[in-house]
């Protein structure tokens, strides 16, 4: 029996532990994500970062005098079928600001395919992401992703996180799946987050225990697998 | 950074965190997206991307705080409440297994289940655990291990529940 004593860790049984590393592994589907992806559409073209306070005051005379694209209007439509769509219109003021028109759809249901339009925005110069872009109606390939994130992770450890969560959001089971967490084991080790890359190592050998790439993962971690949390 | 990119870099982690910190299965989409939104609407704040995570954690645990806080939420007996969900607890599917860790979760206090799935499920730092919820680390430290001490407590509790008529075809 362990002590009531909140200034030391407590013992979590195994199947407790299993249960949690489960959670990690959550994720939306690639449907929950498009649905969700569309419905923030109208905020996706807004910078966020360091340099967003610079941009904002841009994007707000730009949004005074811009006129509502089709693409707009639809997505504003499509945000109104979820139970916060008086938030959200409140919440997401912002204007896509578009290049091209867009094909209107009947509004309604939303489409079977959820996959959000590649709305071209005022910005798309610094969309380091914009090359692995799909067509309308078409997810980004595993093999594309994967292959950019592999040349981003020595200049842009970054994008190519980026690029390795996208893929793990769109493909969590796909055939590259060893390759995306190989590559994030390289990234995080890069990046010096040496015990989050020991704890991957450790998952990636209880998932794919007879996998090719172990051995050279591990030799990449030299550590316990069971280092201490950062 | 493109917000765009930025949702998706950190949709998934939005997601399982809304989820982990008790938003009912069919709130989930609903409340990551007005994380999302709350993010958006105060992307000035973010000074530096390296802190996004504890940014998106301390948005995530005001929004599903506030969510829950709704008369109408505590009011409403969950569909996905864990009495009707340990009937699949021995199944290994994914979905078995996040009735159980939810039925775990829902044992503990929200302030203790908030640093308890920031560092066991989310892998976030200690320090990463109190900026985002505001708190000193030793703090932290304290709320990690009381959470660790009930959620083991509740999970012992579950494990003890006797079998239930069908359970065992269920698998």
């Amino acid at each position: 029996m362990q002590p009531d004593d909140d200034s030391a860790p407590a013992k979590m049984p195994p199947g407790l532990v299993s249960l949690l590393d489960a959670g990690r592994r959550d994720a939306p589907s690639a449907d929950e994500l498009a649905r969700l992806r569309l419905r923030l559409a109208p905020a996706m073209g807004s910078t966020i970062g360091p340099r967003s306070m610079v941009s904002l005051a841009g994007a707000g005379a730009i949004a005074a005098g811009a006129v509502l694209s089709v693409a707009g209007v639809l997505v504003v439509l499509a945000m109104q079928s979820g139970p916060l769509r008086e938030e959200s219109r409140r919440s997401a003021p912002v204007v896509e600001i578009t290049t091209r028109p867009v094909e209107p759809r009947v509004v309604g249901p939303l489409p079977e395919d959820l996959s959000p339009p590649p709305v071209a925005s005022a910005r798309d110069d610094r969309d380091e992401s914009a090359d692995v872009e799909p067509r309308r109606g078409e997810l980004p390939a595993e093999d594309v992703l994967i292959d950019r994130a592999q040349r981003a992770l020595a200049s842009s450890p970054r994008r190519a996180r980026a690029l390795l969560r996208r893929h793990e959001v769109l493909y969590p089971d796909g055939a590259l799946a060893q390759e995306r967490e190989a590559l994030m084991v390289s990234l995080l080790i890069r990046t010096g987050e040496r015990a989050h890359a020991a704890r991957r190592v450790q998952r990636f050998a209880e998932r794919w225990p007879g996998s090719a790439h172990l051995a050279r993962l591990r030799t990449l971690v030299r550590s316990d697998p069971g280092a201490p949390p950062e | 950074l493109i917000f765009r990119d930025f949702f998706d870099e950190h949709a998934a982690f939005v997601w399982r965190v809304v989820r982990h910190l008790g938003a009912r299965e069919a709130d989930v989409a609903d409340l990551a997206q007005e994380v999302f939104l709350v993010a958006h609407d105060k992307r000035a704040q973010l000074r530096s991307l390296d802190g996004a995570r504890s940014w998106l954690y301390r948005i995530a645990f005001g929004v599903v705080r506030n969510h829950q806080r709704l008369a109408h939420v505590r009011r409403e007996v969950p569909t996905d409440a864990p009495g009707e969900d340990l009937a699949v607890a021995g199944h290994r599917d994914e979905v078995a297994n996040r009735q159980v860790l939810r039925a775990v979760l829902d044992q503990l206090e929200p302030d203790k289940r908030a640093v308890l799935v920031a560092q066991a499920i989310e892998e976030m730092s200690m320090n990463e655990i109190a900026e985002a919820l505001s708190i000193p680390v030793k703090t932290a430290y304290s709320r990690l291990y009381a959470a660790q001490r009930a959620a083991a407590a509740a999970f012992a509790r579950l494990a003890a529940e006797p079998v239930r008529d069908g359970e065992d075809d269920a698998a």
